[in-house]
């Protein structure tokens, strides 16, 4: 009965796999392979995987290092601090203030001056008898100009 | 055995051709052995023969002489691969019908479906032993390996080996005894009846 099973069994080397399929599996493996070598440079093989992770490392380390301190301290902008910003503005209305007393001061003064003129009948030149001398001095051929003669004959007449 | 190792430097360094030549020298042994071990699936050893040649090229570079030949590193990756495909996959109890393409030499429609008849009576058998078994009688009988081979592949001992082996006949003999049948026999009692001429 051995030696039976063992002739059976011998029968089975007749296994043989279909050509067709053969040829389909062994041109897709090779062309795997040559896919695999030609689509990645050496740098990106698995076998240097690590030491890319590594350096991936190392560059988060040295800028996490270099910023951490700038993250942690408290933000520095003048513009932003509330101390001085309610300085400045103090310091604005007070600003205006001073200037708004200084110019209508100088309005003040202005106005008062021209009443005075104007109320003052002993002004130097607002006298009648200074005005006609000045009136003589001017000659006023030797400035006339026949555009600007022209121009106010229209507007007067 | 020279002319082999030449083939696996220049596939070590790339060289794809050398590989089709390992490719088209071992296939048919690892498919076979493949073939067996899932029940006569096509499919399925297709599959995996596929998968093993794929893994084989894309780590031929890990590949080193250890006094084995090359074919049992593509058995042990073979052997691998079914461990993982019956891990995961859910086992198929029913047995295919062995296609005649697989069968060479084969002169007449008589012969061939008697040459089935008796294939797949084997098969059946075979479905019917643990793993290892299998393994061992389909290596050595099947695919004609050394103890010393199967051994490597299995990453036992020549003396398990042996014992594996021995119990693997004595297993089908009392299968086949339990059938009640005889050498001259030929009942069938279903899809997984075995006949007392395997």
């Amino acid at each position: 009965m051995e030696e039976k099973i063992l002739q059976q069994l011998y029968k089975l080397r007749s296994v043989k796999p279909d050509q067709s399929f053969v040829k389909k599996s062994r041109s897709l493996i090779l062309g795997e392979r040559n896919r695999r070598v030609f689509a990645l440079p050496q740098f990106a093989l698995p076998r240097f995987a690590f030491a890319w992770s590594g350096a991936f490392v190392v560059i988060f380390l040295v800028f996490a290092l270099g910023f951490l301190p700038q993250f942690l301290r408290k933000p520095s902008f003048s513009s932003l601090n509330a101390s001085n910003l309610n300085q400045e503005f103090k310091n604005l209305s007070i600003n205006i203030e001073l200037r708004e007393l200084s110019y209508q001061q100088t309005v003040s003064q202005a106005i008062a001056s021209a009443l005075t003129e104007i109320s003052d009948n002993q002004t130097p030149h607002l006298s009648p008898s200074l005005l006609e001398a000045e009136k003589n001095g001017v000659n006023l051929e030797e400035f006339s100009d026949p555009q600007i003669n022209e121009l106010l004959d229209q507007i007067i007449f | 055995m020279r002319e082999e190792n030449k083939l696996i430097d220049r596939a070590k360094s790339g060289e794809s051709k050398a590989f089709g030549e390992l490719y088209d020298k071992h296939l048919s042994a690892i498919y076979r052995y493949i073939f067996l071990r899932v029940g006569g699936r096509k499919a399925d050893a297709e599959d995996l023969a596929h998968q093993v040649f794929l893994s084989a090229w894309q780590n031929i570079k890990n590949y080193e002489f250890r006094g084995f030949p090359f074919s049992s590193w593509l058995y042990r990756i073979a052997h691998n691969a079914l461990i993982d495909h019956y891990r995961t996959e859910k086992i198929h109890l029913d047995i295919d019908k062995v296609p005649e393409s697989i069968l060479v030499d084969s002169e007449n429609l008589e012969g061939v479906i008697d040459q089935n008849f008796e294939l797949e009576k084997v098969k059946v058998v075979l479905q019917k032993l643990e793993p290892d078994q299998q393994n061992v009688l389909i290596m050595k009988f099947v695919n004609d390996l050394s103890n010393k081979e199967i051994a490597e592949v299995l990453e036992k001992s020549e003396g398990a080996i042996r014992v594996i082996q021995h119990r693997a006949i004595k297993r089908i003999k009392s299968l086949l005894s339990a059938q009640g049948g005889s050498a001259s026999g030929g009942e069938k009692n279903g899809g997984e009846d075995i006949t007392t001429t395997v």
